[in-house]
């Protein structure tokens, strides 16, 4: 079979270059891979691969030649031995809502999904600490954690369906890093299957404190291309005793910006600094979710701070003058859990409630300075204009973490080629004030192409050395998050 | 061929970019005098000391203020040492971003200077903080009592500029809060102590200065008296920003330092939660005794002819402090001379540090060796570490730096191989 062929909805997206050459899943390996999980959970049928064909990214498809669903690492390291022997590409999986398509199965290769590995080994209340396998979605862990008054801060949006493993591959941000930081800060240790079937444990307690290098910290955010995590050793925060909520709308989105840094410049530190749009505003009032924003606001901000109860009304009286200093037209405070929840429910629906008013939504990610939010948003704004889109933004205000989403439909290909060319435009512009081409959602095969605006040749040639000390082989998840090595087939590392 | 080439240097570098045969016991490398201390203005001029050091056959020991030249294994070969003291420059300051980036010789009290006027601070406390400059600290990576509130250097630093061992310039991470474009070569760099690469600029997360800290007390003669209430604040549910069991020369016995932050009536009532919860044995000191406490928690363990990092689950700290107690020989109520120990029991790090008594004798050597590799061995039991930070040049022989596991090693020998392929930068210092 040749390989770097994808099914692809819209030629106008660029493929994604898959592996040199895939050979085969002859019939002996799939026997080998049965032999270790069971008939059931290795699935070759056709039909039954279709849901595995993307991720959360939509416009990449892929058919792999089976997916595996091992149970634990021992299993892992075995099915991963027999691929490896076989050479077949492997693509670690957790719920495949990454939206950079870094799930994207590699044509002909072997999807590992870690759907059965859903158990939390050991609450550890005493240490603050739980072993959990990588499958256990993101808010059961803090479901289980809650009753000794614990829980895990990192909290993407997807938090409901996503996975510890697949966090711990994206290093996965959410509304409440402004305070509390991003998954890496929560990892402490991993047991990893390496490409050949190697297990090793990597961190510990302190997670570095006993070794020279910080390799924990260098695998979480490899995007399943250094090998697949089997098991994570997360750390726990006391939950807070007390959360307020402010709802601020503006009339412009400069206005909403300078509440942004006089509540920063006051000393305040909101666990959360989130805003949406006027467009993004439209769609949330005309959904079923729509929580009483003002259809002609210009910018809704919502502010969250948490902790002692004791403290939280001077910081929520303190942020509530900032916006008004800054033009709010109208300020509320969330009175109980309910109220909380209706602010907050704008934003956490504000992707869903986009996809009701076209057929199909690209959810950008990139991160500028914080100061340079406004001036970005304008220009982003004639971004849209200029190629005649739609792009409503919402964005966590606190950290400069933006997500320009850009409305679209994906049968008409002229928008389609529009919305690439307007991608890459916004993505050039937040490198050029300061920023990045992702702050949360992973470069995958998305964004490969914009590696080259944020890395030089030369640290793009020593990521690829590193990822090779971890696979030698080249094997786990190719052709994802670096750009095609010039002196490689496809993308496929070479060791040099 | 030495002089030819640091004649070659020392022009390259300009007026005051070299030291010849610097005089003894300032730049000592664990042990080494330096053939000469480079003193490079920009990266460039870092990548000319690596490329000039590996013709002439020598290694290159980067430091900032020379804080960790004396830590691990003495080099095998003649040494340069690097300072990155003429790289100061702060380059970007926005306050409004909470963000800056500085030359890596910059020490911490200068930067603490500057961003003190915008009401901001660094919460990065690693031992004697002030003196220390940001690259050394960075590349240290050591967690202050700060930490487990703020987080590691590695979590505060958001990108580098970092000349590697094979002379390329590495420019990695940004300057933006969430950032997730490609592997994560920041967070291998820090902490990796000068071995993979040395670090000319950096990027940093900078936090509000809280309006009220606050620090409480317990006091005992005996630290182990200290780990009960300790573990009631470890446990508490709130999070002080930093909770030390401390002793050293300066600290008039073991205390539990216990610090807390934030707005005033936040900390009036997280002050009254951990109080309540240690049964009252958390007291209020005032400003002159928290200030020497503090700097105690932050510095005790960190001198002394033999130093060691031990990290342990934190409701293990009884069990280390008794080990570390048996390490330094001594009853907890003895003198503290040459060092003393420092246990954050938030987190369970344990620094301790103690003098030699009669260096150069073997036979207490051999068993200085012995103690310590029956601890690291008790502490992997217990699913814990043991890092020999300084000893005499037997010892760490004996013992190694790191006690790594045997599918780590290799993984860390080949990402030394990968960004330093000729070991020019800190030859056989953590014997990885």
């Amino acid at each position: 079979m040749r390989a770097g062929i994808l099914r692809h909805d819209d030629s106008f997206f660029p493929r994604a270059p898959g592996f040199a050459v895939t050979p085969a899943l002859v019939p002996e390996v799939a026997a080998r891979l049965r032999a270790v999980v069971g008939g059931e959970r290795v699935i070759t049928e056709p039909e039954r691969l279709l849901a595995y064909e993307s991720d959360g990214l939509l416009a990449y498809r892929a058919q792999p030649a089976a997916v595996v669903l091992p149970a634990d690492t021992g299993e892992v390291s075995r099915v991963v031995a027999i691929l490896h022997a076989a050479g077949l590409p492997i693509v670690p999986r957790g719920a495949g809502t990454g939206l950079s398509g870094g799930a994207l199965p590699v044509e002909g290769g072997v999807v590992v999904g870690t759907a059965r590995m859903n158990r939390i080994l050991e609450v550890d209340p005493e240490n603050r600490t739980a072993r959990l396998q990588p499958g256990v979605v993101n808010a059961d862990l803090t479901r289980a954690t809650t009753p000794y008054g614990l829980y895990y801060a990192p909290d993407p949006s997807s938090q409901s369906t996503c996975t510890i493993g697949g966090n711990v591959a994206e290093n996965s941000g959410g509304p409440h890093c402004l305070k509390y930081g991003v998954t890496s800060r929560y990892i402490e240790a991993l047991t990893v299957v390496r490409s050949d079937g190697e297990v090793v444990e990597l961190g510990g307690v302190g997670r570095d404190s006993g070794a020279p290098y910080d390799v924990v910290g260098l695998f979480v955010g490899s995007e399943g291309c250094f090998g697949i995590a089997t098991e994570v050793v997360v750390r726990l925060l006391p939950i807070p005793e007390g959360v307020r909520t402010l709802l601020a709308v503006f009339d412009s989105m400069e206005a909403a910006g300078r509440a942004v840094t006089a509540i920063i410049a006051a000393g305040l530190l909101p666990a959360a600094m989130e805003i949406i749009d006027g467009a993004t505003i439209r769609a949330v009032e005309a959904s079923v979710f729509a929580a009483g924003y003002p259809i002609d606001a210009r910018a809704a901000l919502v502010v969250e701070f948490d902790g002692t109860d004791a403290g939280l009304d001077g910081d929520v009286a303190k942020a509530e003058e900032c916006c008004r200093g800054a033009g709010a037209r109208n300020v509320r405070r969330a009175r109980d859990d309910e109220e909380r929840e209706a602010l907050w429910r704008g934003r956490k629906k504000a992707f869903g409630t986009m996809g009701r008013i076209a057929p199909d939504l690209l959810v950008q990610d990139a991160t500028v300075p914080r100061t340079r939010l406004p001036e970005v948003l304008a220009r982003i704004d004639a971004i849209g204009q200029e190629y005649g889109l739609t792009v409503a933004n919402v964005f966590h205000a606190g950290d400069g973490n933006l997500h320009p989403n850009i409305l679209f439909d994906r049968q008409d290909r002229d928008e389609t080629a529009r919305v690439e060319a307007a991608s890459h435009e916004i993505m050039r512009l937040c490198v050029e004030v300061g920023g990045t081409i992702t702050g949360e959602h992973g470069v995958g095969v998305d964004k490969r192409k914009y590696m080259e605006l944020v890395c030089g040749e030369d640290e793009l040639a020593v990521m690829r050395a590193v990822r090779l000390v971890f696979d030698p082989a080249g094997l786990m998840n190719p052709g994802k998050v670096l750009p095609e090595d010039p002196g490689g087939p496809d993308g496929a590392p070479v060791r040099r | 061929m030495s002089a030819r080439t640091l004649a070659a240097l020392a022009a390259r570098l300009g007026p005051g970019g070299l030291v010849e045969e610097p005089e003894a016991g300032v730049w000592t490398v664990a042990g080494r005098e330096p053939v000469a201390v480079a003193f490079p203005r920009s990266a460039a001029e870092v990548a000319s000391v690596l490329e000039h050091a590996r013709n002439a056959g020598w290694g290159v020991v980067p430091t900032g203020a020379g804080h960790e030249l004396c830590e691990g294994r003495e080099p095998a070969r003649p040494v340069v040492v690097l300072s990155t003291r003429r790289m100061q420059e702060v380059t970007v300051y926005e306050p409004a971003d909470l963000t800056m980036t500085a030359g890596a010789g910059l020490t911490l009290g200068d930067l603490e200077a500057r961003v003190a006027g915008e009401g901001q601070w660094l919460p990065l406390d690693p031992p004697s903080a002030t003196t220390r400059s940001l690259g050394g600290a960075v590349a240290r990576g050591s967690a202050g009592p700060l930490s487990p509130m703020f987080g590691a250097p590695r979590d505060l630093v958001l990108g580098l500029t970092v000349v590697i061992g094979d002379g390329r310039v590495l420019r990695v991470g940004g300057r933006v809060v969430k950032n997730v474009a490609g592997y994560d070569l920041v967070r291998l760099i820090v902490g990796s102590r000068g071995t993979l690469g040395v670090i000319t600029s950096v990027s940093l997360r900078l936090f509000p200065r809280p309006a009220v800290d606050r620090v409480l007390v317990s006091r005992a003669g005996d630290a182990s008296d200290l780990v009960r209430p300790g573990r009631a604040v470890a446990t508490a549910r709130v999070l002080p920003a930093s909770a030390q069991i401390v002793r050293s020369e300066i600290s008039d016995g073991s205390a539990l330092v216990v610090r807390v932050v934030g707005a005033p009536k936040q900390v009036d009532a997280d002050c009254a939660v951990l109080t309540g919860a240690t049964d009252g044995a958390l007291q209020p000191v005032d400003e002159a005794e928290a200030r020497v406490l503090l700097d105690a928690a932050r510095d005790a363990g960190s001198t002394g002819d033999v130093r060691i990092e031990v990290s342990v689950r934190p409701a293990d700290v009884a069990w280390a402090l008794d080990l570390v107690r048996e390490l330094r020989e001594e009853p907890a109520s003895a003198s503290t001379a040459g060092g003393g120990f420092a246990c954050c029991v938030l987190s369970g790090a344990v620094r301790a540090g103690w003098r030699v008594e009669a260096p150069g004798d073997e036979a207490r050597e051999v068993e200085l060796s012995g103690a310590l590799s029956d601890a690291r061995r008790r502490l992997e039991e217990r699913g814990g570490t043991l890092t020999l930070v300084r000893a005499p040049g037997s010892v760490l022989r004996e013992v190694g730096v790191y006690g790594l596991g045997c599918g780590v090693a290799p993984l860390m020998r080949e990402l030394k191989k990968t960004f330093d392929p000729e070991a020019v930068l800190c030859p056989g210092r953590l014997g990885v």
